[in-house]
């Protein structure tokens, strides 16, 4: 499910290669493992709301809805959900040369 | 059976309070005094930078750089390793201005007193200003835009020596050249006899003695001379410098809420990043990334603007928003000028650190009516700046849309408006913590007098941020050096007379 949660987010994940996509899933779960149980199930319970209210209303709506939510938890959720699909695509160095980036040779 | 190691003083935690109490009574070794500096973090050497955004973050930052306050809406970041945040800042040195000390208003502490301090540091860092040449187009850009505009801005003074300009300072630098106390302030004091003790976690103090756990090392750095498990120092005088979220935590698991200002009034600068996209390529990424500031609005509208530059992912965390409008911005992220807005936040009660059933430290921070709008005004100001310096695009949170485009300048303050700055949405950090053990007379209304002795506890002190009994409202490193030195000087005294 995260994936093409992901790729709406982050639509550039979607032109991933395999091994970039793979790189991403270990990204983001080894950052996952380091956090509460607790936080991992609002995060999963989070993403099951997010698919529902997308199946009920597009889920350019349903993303729409939680990003600028009144409900100031519902931003929150969505800002968590946002931040691991940006940390799975922008901390992998192979894109530096993309958005050219690149780590000045030390003298 | 647990090891017990006895000592005249023992310092918790190396960072710009810690380091400099070290070196400041580090004479007395000389004098037969046995002093440790325990540091809960490792010691990082030139070859254990990558320069990697995630894993330098990692190493260095408790919680990777992404520790959250209970409400969700701002991450604070805090530094774990010997030199404690002094590793990872950008090495800006600002004395706190005499205004704010007189603000303050903790008796028997004078601005006077603290200036010659200062002057010490300022020294002993190598503060000064960088040349116009090693100064990069982002920075430049600022200078333009501030300029253009009739606004006064400033150079920050910069402690460093041999700076590279890798643009990495967040991540640690790997030339050294940043002079932190790991670099400067402690390798003087070990060299004068004191033991310094990495990989030392702190839990509490009961009576006498600090009681620890020595852990294995980690990140491939040296271990700690000590042997991995409990142990116990005992010290005449324990001087606590764990760091604003550290400090206090290891005060309440010691002795409870024993004071009603403990782990109150914490304030934080909390920040935010704008970006604005230039037509062609610009140096950005490489060079100091700090090299100026405008404080036009700080006394009216409680706000600074800084130049700043960050790495792909903290960047991208950072933009309020998703899809390809991100992306395509990402694309450009070579072209980017970025300036960070600091609010100075005041010191409110509720505000506060405090620990959970399991001695955890946790933050609770909500942002004021005047946070929220000094924020407002200063993303409009930033937007400002960035098309004075011909930005042709602008990413600024608190709007509807993700970009203003410069035909839209007129509407600023329409399109960038308190309806649309909604906490949780926007990503808002700190850096500069501070408070949580205020210096003052009254124990009903603070933790440590102006020497940083804790109150009811003459052998306990306090040397670092968290004597701060408000916001700085300049980077606090400077400040917090020259409080600890006081504090050293403090105990020095006590420390000749009792022998």
């Amino acid at each position: 499910m995260f994936p093409s949660v992901q790729s709406c987010l982050v639509p550039r994940f979607a032109q991933f290669s395999p091994d970039q996509k793979e790189e991403s899933a270990r990204l983001i779960n080894r950052l996952l493992q380091k956090k509460s149980p607790v936080i991992r199930l609002k995060i999963s319970v989070f993403l099951w709301v997010i698919k529902l209210v997308s199946l009920l209303i597009g889920q350019d709506r349903a993303f729409k809805f939680f990003f600028d939510s009144p409900i100031a938890l519902f931003r929150k959720g969505f800002w968590g959900i946002n931040t691991l699909a940006k940390y799975g695509v922008y901390s992998q160095p192979s894109l530096y040369p993309v958005i050219r980036y690149h780590k000045r040779p030390l003298l | 059976m647990t090891d017990l190691l006895e000592y005249d003083i023992v310092i918790i935690g190396s960072g710009a309070g810690g380091g400099t109490v070290a070196k400041e009574l580090s004479p007395l070794c000389q004098r037969g005094a046995k002093i440790a500096l325990l540091e809960w973090g490792g010691h990082f050497e030139k070859k254990d930078n990558t320069r990697d955004e995630i894993s330098m973050a990692e190493k260095y930052y408790f919680d990777s750089g992404g520790f959250q306050t209970e409400e969700q809406d701002l991450t604070l970041a805090f530094a774990k390793a010997v030199g404690g945040s002094t590793t990872v800042y950008t090495g800006t040195s600002l004395i706190a201005p005499e205004e704010v000390i007189q603000k303050w208003a903790v008796p028997d502490l004078s601005y006077e007193d603290l200036l010659p301090r200062f002057e010490k540091y300022i020294k002993e860092n190598g503060v000064h200003l960088y040349p116009e040449n090693e100064i990069n187009d982002n920075n430049k850009l600022f200078v333009q835009g501030c300029k253009k505009l009739g606004w006064r801005v400033e150079q920050f003074p910069v402690n460093t020596r041999g700076c590279q300009g890798l643009g990495t300072c967040n991540l640690g630098c790997a030339v050294h050249a940043k002079q932190g106390t790991a670099v400067v302030q402690i390798p003087v004091a070990q060299k004068n006899g004191v033991d310094v003790i990495p990989f030392c976690r702190v839990d509490r103090i009961e009576d006498h003695d600090v009681v620890c756990e020595v852990l294995p090392p980690q990140f491939g750095l040296k271990p700690s001379p000590l042997k991995p498990g409990p142990i116990r120092f005992r010290a005449k005088k324990i001087v606590l410098c764990a760091g604003v979220v550290n400090t206090p935590a290891i005060l309440s698991r010691s002795f409870g809420d024993f004071l009603p200002a403990l782990g109150r009034y914490f304030t934080c600068h909390p920040a935010l990043i704008l970006a604005g996209q230039h037509q062609s390529p610009i140096t950005n990424y490489e060079g100091h990334p700090k090299s100026f500031y405008c404080d036009a609005f700080s006394a009216d509208q409680h706000f600074l603007l800084e130049t700043c530059m960050y790495f792909p992912f903290t960047l991208a965390k950072n933009l309020a928003g998703y899809g390809s409008e991100l992306d395509d911005f990402m694309d450009h992220y070579h072209q980017l000028q970025l300036i960070l807005v600091l609010v100075v936040d005041e010191a409110e009660s509720h505000n506060r650190v405090f620990i959970d059933r399991r001695g955890n430290p946790h933050v609770s921070y909500r942002f004021s009516p005047r946070s929220i709008n000094s924020f407002v005004d200063a993303i409009r100001a930033s937007t400002k700046i960035f098309f004075a310096a011909g930005a042709e695009r602008v990413h600024a949170p608190s709007m509807e849309q993700f970009f203003i485009a410069p035909n839209q300048s007129d509407q600023i303050n329409q399109l960038i408006h308190p309806k649309h700055f909604k906490l949780g949405k926007i990503s808002i950090s700190a850096a500069h913590l501070m408070g949580g053990c205020r210096m003052g007379e009254d124990p009903k209304t603070s933790v440590t007098d102006s020497w940083g002795r804790v109150h009811g506890n003459p052998n306990l002190y306090v040397a670092d941020a968290s004597l701060f009994p408000q916001a700085v409202e300049v980077n606090p490193y400077l400040t917090i050096m020259a409080l600890a030195d006081r504090v050293a000087e403090g105990i020095l005294r006590e420390m000749m007379s009792m022998s």
